[in-house]
């Protein structure tokens, strides 16, 4: 297919995705409280002309005034989202150069490591560690802060270092998906005929690997930079949520306002959202783009 | 045959935890050290006649301690073990039947069934998972749903069906390449016919594999919910003056993870690590069955073909 038309495709698919993120968030779930002499009533008016409303809302002031509204603290949606994600695109850059970087290091380590006989520690390994749940890691390592480290700030966003904590948490799941990847393209290769015949013309080891095996498993490799990407974002929530980390998917957690007292509360912010949902959106398809190219780029050798 | 089958580790271990795992749910209750009415016990003489009041640290009594009400941590888990495994079963068991026929409908990477999988996968890729379901679960009707724990258990396994059609939909096209595929093209069998004679059986073992890996996955996701004090199951009463809360009424681990949540800041580790190291356990039983079952299917597949 066209390069052109294959990265259109996905540019309009992203569409349509967003428009259906827009519907689901904008369905309204506003709950009336009334309080009587004895009790507390509530009471959930649902009509398609409040939903229309909404989105009509929506749609007229995001065209005709180019902006989401405020939130709830009367500020610009737009600026906050954009501070908040600022917040967030220093942790999710770093967790994925650094997951990716250290992946493919750790992919190659364990396929040497497993012709050994540390066998333990390559890929299963890997493997043993990717199955335990991240929750569980960050509980672990926030009690052993909490209680031994206590000098370490790890719930505060002013040190220097602050952004650093969060992008190990986050980078430690990708990291792994990574390195299983590589280990298994590597060893993918393995016995080829180009490999063959590149081996019996006196090509050294080290070589051969970098210049071939190496080369060819990148392809694939990168096939799987979007399902990295999902899985940064999708660790993001829980592991700012843990350590307190002002970012976007915090943020967009805190815009749920999910309240154990009535369910939705008073304050959810839709268009804040929309916004951080928008952001994650180009972010997937920046880096869907990046491995649709790069794709073409590893096949065309 | 008897010595690949011993080589295999990961199926052994993983079908021997699924097997302490289906233990505890079927005869746990009846375990002499599980206490099945999880009764309150207020206070406790000690053995040199002093006063104990709750929690109780680990002991004779109290194998994991206990709460703050006095009740029994491990029996507490114990009684979980069922509920968790079931919703964790039904959530991907829906996700599968809805996700492997559509799959299998976008096989020729085009045309409608390619669109609504593209579509579905892409929507809950933007929001990550656990965000896209505190997003559905907080919707009025579902919260206060009577049958709530079944929605729950629908919308769970539908945010990702994307997912797992996609997955299913490019190992069919690659199985499609295949020649004796081709061959039944060619003698012109029903879409149908070839979806459920040629692709399926061929798909079958990836299938099962991914079905074990995602229910790890699942566990996870319901874990973090947990975590978010988010509950499939619930009742809302007022529990003070005008306050209405929603209360858990279930005992599924992930709840148990809800209500010691907090503790962890105050350096009180121990009852959220319980609850969290089973569903950590239980994770680890899935993967391994689903890593052993593919290392013997890949065998099998060695020796006869």
């Amino acid at each position: 297919m066209n390069l052109f038309i294959q990265l259109l495709r996905s540019l309009f698919i992203s569409m349509l995705a967003m428009l259906a993120v827009i519907l689901i968030v904008l369905f309204p779930r506003q709950v009336n409280v009334t309080v009587t002499e004895t009790q507390l009533l509530t009471d959930y008016p649902f009509s398609f002309q409040q939903y229309a409303h909404q989105i009509q809302a929506f749609f007229s002031e995001l065209f005709l005034n180019g902006s989401l509204g405020v939130n709830r603290y009367q500020f610009p949606v737009i600026e906050d989202v954009l501070l908040v994600m600022g917040n967030s695109m220093i942790v999710i850059a770093t967790a994925l150069v650094a997951s990716f970087v250290l992946g493919v290091l750790k992919g190659i380590i364990d396929y040497k490591l497993d012709q050994t006989r540390f066998r333990v520690f390559g890929s299963f390994g890997t493997w043993l560690m990717q199955s335990f749940p991240d929750f569980l890691l960050i509980l672990l390592l926030q009690w052993m802060f909490i209680r031994y480290f206590p000098n370490i700030r790890i719930f505060s966003a002013e040190p220097w270092y602050a952004f650093m904590i969060p992008s190990f948490f986050v980078m430690i799941y990708p990291m792994l998906y990574i390195a299983r990847i590589t280990q298994v393209s590597i060893s993918n290769q393995e016995g080829m005929l180009y490999l063959l015949v590149a081996k019996s013309k006196g090509l050294p080891r080290w070589l051969l690997f970098y210049k071939h095996v190496f080369t060819n498993c990148m392809g694939t490799i990168l096939t799987h930079l979007p399902s990295l990407m999902l899985y940064i974002l999708s660790n993001l929530l829980i592991v700012e949520y843990f350590l307190n980390y002002p970012g976007a998917a915090n943020r967009l957690f805190i815009a749920i306002d999910y309240s154990v007292n009535f369910g939705t509360g008073g304050n959810y912010e839709a268009t804040t959202i929309i916004g951080i949902a928008f952001c994650f959106c180009l972010l997937v398809l920046f880096v869907q783009w990046i491995s649709i190219i790069a794709r073409r780029r590893y096949e065309v050798k | 045959m008897e010595g690949r089958f011993v080589k295999n580790i990961p199926l052994i271990l993983g079908a021997g935890m699924i097997g302490v795992l289906i233990i505890l749910m079927l005869f746990g209750p009846y375990l002499p050290f599980v206490d099945e009415q999880l009764e309150p016990v207020k206070h406790r003489w000690s053995e040199d006649k002093r006063l104990q009041l709750p929690p109780y640290p680990p002991s004779v009594h109290n194998l994991l301690g206990s709460d703050k009400n006095g009740v029994d941590l491990f029996s507490k888990i114990v009684m979980g073990t069922k509920e968790t495994l079931l919703i964790v079963l039904g959530i991907t068991t829906l996700r599968y039947m809805i996700a492997v026929p559509l799959g299998l409908l976008a096989r020729r990477q085009k045309g409608l069934g390619h669109v609504i999988v593209q579509g579905w996968n892409q929507i809950f890729s933007f929001i990550p998972t656990i965000l896209a379901a505190v997003l559905l679960l907080s919707i009025p009707p579902i919260q206060n749903a009577e049958h709530r724990l079944l929605i729950a258990i629908v919308v769970l396994a539908v945010i990702e069906v994307g997912r797992v059609a996609q997955v299913t939909a490019e190992r069919a096209h690659q199985v499609g390449k295949e020649e004796y595929i081709e061959a039944g093209t060619a003698l012109g069998l029903s879409s149908r016919r070839m979806a459920r004679s040629y692709y399926l059986p061929a798909l079958a073992p990836e299938v099962i594999v991914g079905f074990c890996i995602d229910l790890g996955k699942v566990m996870l996701l319901i874990g973090q919910l947990g975590i978010l004090q988010i509950f499939l199951q619930h009742v809302w009463v007022e529990v003070h003056f005008f306050t209405p809360k929603y209360l858990n009424t279930s005992l599924n681990w992930s709840a148990l993870l809800a209500e010691h949540r907090r503790e962890v800041l105050s350096s009180k580790f121990g009852f959220i690590f319980y609850p969290a190291a089973f569903i950590a356990f239980s994770i680890l039983a899935f993967n391994l069955l689903g890593e052993g079952l593919r290392r013997r299917m890949k065998q099998k597949y060695h020796t006869t073909g």
